[in-house]
């Protein structure tokens, strides 16, 4: 693959996985917090806003997002309820 | 066994995650006191690094559980002021059993001070939890919280019966993950339950229990 390939698919990995995250997001009761350690706790907006802007607490939804994609994918339902 | 065993917590609660965190701790005490530990509970502006030492040195304490924010480095007490730092104090968590409810401080903080007689659990990453703003003033009363906490909480009950280091985060780790199950039936498919359950798996993920596999109060 050439480089500018594989930089456009990069981009628009990161794009797709933003619009995921703001997507799934905007779903949330607006009654939802969320702690996220000594970066605060934050409202479904302001959560929404952090992953637009991409910045440290947008960086760290979308990481949990992946770890969840990557769970599902390798079989987090055995993993929840063992080999039946 | 128990008699003269002490553990000690650390409350900071200047802030909604730190006055959550705080407020579950009353859990840990309770059944501290409940089986015959003297507990130091450093609360609010007693959560400081003076007083931290201080107790420390003085009571000897077999648990420490400390919530609060933290970096790879450190953990905070009350309003952010740094209580263990790594190459600064951390000799004080030695041949104890510590269990930090903060971010990332099990990444170089843990690895510094765990050992072959002192065990460090906490997280490697971002310690996450979900709430729900009406019960921003009863903490205890918020049910989505209740879900990430309880299953925190699993690490020092199993401690304070018994159990050892390892299997006091394993235990921990399943209540993470029975939380994930139960959320992702379809009596909770409603998106709030889809976010608490990737938070929880995240929790659970980022735990670890490092040093002392064996260790005992």
């Amino acid at each position: 693959m050439s480089k500018n390939k594989t930089q456009k698919s990069g981009i628009n990995t990161d794009e797709e996985i933003r619009n995921l995250v703001i997507a799934r997001l905007n779903t949330l009761s607006p009654d939802t917090m969320k702690s996220i350690g000594n970066e605060g706790v934050f409202t479904r907006d302001e959560l929404i806003n952090n992953v637009q802007k991409g910045n440290k607490i947008g960086r760290t939804i979308e990481a949990v997002e992946m770890e969840w994609i990557r769970a599902m994918k390798t079989g987090l339902i055995q993993k929840l309820y063992g080999q039946r | 066994m128990v008699k003269g065993k002490k553990i000690l917590i650390t409350r900071p609660e200047h802030d909604f995650g730190t006055k959550y965190l705080s407020f579950w701790a009353k859990e840990v005490i309770e059944t501290a006191n409940r089986k015959g530990f003297d507990v130091i509970d450093l609360h609010r502006e007693k959560a400081e690094q003076k007083e931290f030492e201080g107790r420390v040195n003085k009571t000897n304490p077999s648990l420490i559980m400390l919530n609060g924010h933290g970096d790879e480095n450190t953990v905070t007490g009350h309003d952010n002021k740094t209580i263990i730092e790594k190459g600064k104090n951390e000799k004080l968590l030695k041949k104890r059993i510590t269990y930090a409810v903060s971010c990332d401080s099990a990444k170089n903080l843990g690895e510094s001070c765990a050992d072959n007689d002192t065990t460090y659990i906490g997280y490697e990453k971002s310690f996450i939890f979900n709430l729900d703003r009406k019960y921003l003033n009863r903490p205890l009363d918020d049910q989505r919280a209740k879900r990430f906490l309880d299953s925190s909480n699993q690490v020092p009950l199993s401690l304070l019966k018994g159990h050892p280091s390892k299997e006091a985060s394993e235990r921990s780790k399943e209540a993470f993950k029975r939380e994930v199950g139960s959320l992702l039936t379809s009596l909770h498919s409603d998106p709030d339950s889809q976010a608490d359950a990737k938070d929880l798996w995240w929790d659970m993920q980022c735990q670890v229990c490092l040093g002392a596999q064996n260790k005992k109060l």
